[in-house]
């Protein structure tokens, strides 16, 4: 090939490329940058030399990439000037900002460690939130660079969200992809999703197959001129409303309701008389038989560390009537202690102060004893008879320590649980029918 | 404007421009001889940063005219010239320089 013919092809070449900067730098850069290669080469052309011709060319090429992206930055900063009609603010100014936001931001953290109200709360998150844009923009005066500091920042909140969400899953034994790829799509993507728009939007604002401009007509030109402010101006007020929508969103994602009174109190709860097992509750503290020297010899016998078929008999014969009230109990639907049901009475922390609290001694030895049956029951190989009775027990123990009264009720009804529990475990091992089961 | 922004590209199309006005081709082809070859300017390259020069003011555009030394001597050309304030920044940076080279040296004796 010629040296005149190849030098035109290295020319060509050139000229395509100069059409991937921004149209305004093309438009008033590309035909001296074009007319400069090609002074370059007619110079390599006169040594005769294809060598120097290719290596003129390779110069030229390497400093493309670099001088695309700056131009394109440069594109996009004067596009977000534009866009905010920025006015650079004084260093002091801005460094006032910047302390009261800090100020703000400490205030926030040391609200958010009692009690405030709600609307205070979002007040002082979004004040918090403003932080890292004054910031960065008293630093960088960009204030496209601000948000996506505070983008990346959401994203930092996100993959910490992620990385929660693995821990859950192996927490929980079985590793769920859902979870971790819910967290992926509801906090990472959106925000590279910003990040891409807003970059298509201003480092692309026209049309990415840019026309040859130095090839077109005063009239063309005009024509395409006004086509791109159009589409220019289209594409500021998508992204500013893209990234206030965005922002907010997230804001709003991140809010995390503050503690309120209402959330410290308990639901008010009124169990009708019918519906309570109180009543016979406290026929059972009446018929308290057991002496505390019996009660614990009972709790043996359950645990079968000893075992007295004699001994068991008798103290089973004097509680018929005892047993029979706790499955009484176990019937009704809900326990609740009648001086606790109107809460709006009594100020939560000082109602165990003020009410007076229910034996539950009866209800204790009751379940012992029903205990005892279910285990005399096993040991005659009535399995399922027994896992019934244990049943009750259960269910009396849960009533009571649900009922939202004084916290050492809560404890006596888990503490007759965890004895019903401990007893229906050793059942479960001597094999229980499928009804049972299910039960 | 900061000195130590200006880059070695820029200080150096800002000295040829000290001489003369030049266009495009020139300031390459003397950048090129001043630095004996260390500092070569492709099209790229010089535009970006005279592009730079321009906005930051401290060269001027002063027209177009064509240039009887080029091969291509019947086409036009854009020349720039150093503008007042780049006569300035030129002055304090060389300035600049020969207060570092004179602490080298003090620094080196």
């Amino acid at each position: 090939m010629k040296l005149r013919d190849q030098s035109e092809q290295y020319a060509r070449l050139f000229s395509r490329l100069i059409r991937l900067y921004p149209p305004r730098h093309q438009r008033e850069y590309g035909p001296a940058m074009l007319q400069l290669l090609r002074d370059q080469l007619a110079d390599a052309e006169q040594l005769n030399d294809q060598h120097i011709l290719k290596e003129t060319f390779f110069y030229a090429l390497l400093g493309l990439p670099g001088s695309w992206v700056k131009e394109y930055l440069s594109v996009g900063r004067t596009d977000i000037k534009q866009l905010f009609d920025l006015r650079r603010p004084s260093w002091t100014v801005m460094s006032v900002w910047f302390f009261i936001a800090t100020a703000l931001y400490l205030i926030f953290l040391w609200r958010s460690t009692s009690v405030v109200s709600q609307t205070v709360g979002l007040a002082l998150e979004l004040l918090a939130a403003l932080l890292p844009i004054v910031f960065t923009f008293s630093v960088t005066r960009r204030l496209v660079l601000s948000f996506w500091v505070l983008a990346t920042g959401l994203i930092v909140v996100g993959i910490d969200n992620i990385i929660m969400a693995g821990i859950q899953a192996r927490a929980m034994g079985s590793p769920d992809s859902t979870i971790v790829a819910w967290s992926v799509a509801s906090s990472v993507l959106p925000l590279l999703a910003m990040y891409a728009l807003t970059s298509v939007f201003y480092l692309f604002p026209t049309r990415f197959r840019r026309p040859d401009l130095a090839s077109m007509s005063p009239a063309e030109l005009n024509a395409y001129q006004q086509q791109t402010q159009r589409r220019r101006a289209r594409n500021k007020r998508l992204t500013l409303a893209f990234i206030t929508a965005f922002i907010g969103l997230n804001l709003l994602g991140l809010y995390d309701p503050a503690v309120s009174q209402a959330d410290l109190s308990l639901p008010s709860r009124v169990v009708a008389p019918e519906d309570n097992m109180h009543t016979e509750l406290e026929r059972l503290n009446q018929e308290t038989t057991l002496t505390g020297v019996e009660e614990t010899e009972v709790q043996r016998l359950i645990s079968g560390e000893t075992w007295n078929d004699e001994r068991a008999r008798d103290l089973l014969d004097r509680s018929g009537q005892l047993r029979s009230t706790l499955i009484l109990a176990s019937a009704k639907p809900a326990f609740q202690d009648p001086s606790l049901a109107d809460l709006s009475s009594y100020q939560t922390a000082q109602a165990a102060a003020a009410a007076p609290i229910m034996r539950l001694n009866g209800v204790r030895q009751a379940s012992l004893l029903t205990l005892l049956e279910a285990e005399q029951l096993s040991r005659s190989g009535q399995v399922d008879q027994a896992a019934r009775r244990v049943q009750t027990v259960l269910i009396v123990g849960r009533k009571i320590s649900s009922s939202q009264g004084a916290l050492i009720t809560h404890l006596v009804g888990t503490a007759i649980e965890g004895e019903g529990l401990a007893v229906l475990k050793r059942l479960a091992a001597k094999g229980l029918s499928e009804a049972v089961r299910e039960i | 404007m900061n000195n130590s922004s200006l880059g070695t590209a820029a200080l150096y199309i800002l000295l040829t421009l000290s001489e003369s006005e030049r266009h495009g081709y020139s300031i390459m082809k003397e950048v090129e001889r001043m630095s004996s070859g260390e500092v070569r300017l492709g099209p790229a390259t010089l535009y970006t940063t005279l592009k730079r020069l321009l906005a930051e003011g401290l060269i001027v555009e002063i027209g177009e005219r064509t240039d009887p030394t080029m091969i291509r001597r019947q086409e036009r050309r854009r020349y720039y010239a150093l503008s007042a304030q780049g006569k300035r920044v030129v002055r304090q940076e060389l300035g600049r320089m020969e207060q570092l080279v004179k602490q080298f040296k003090a620094k080196l004796a």
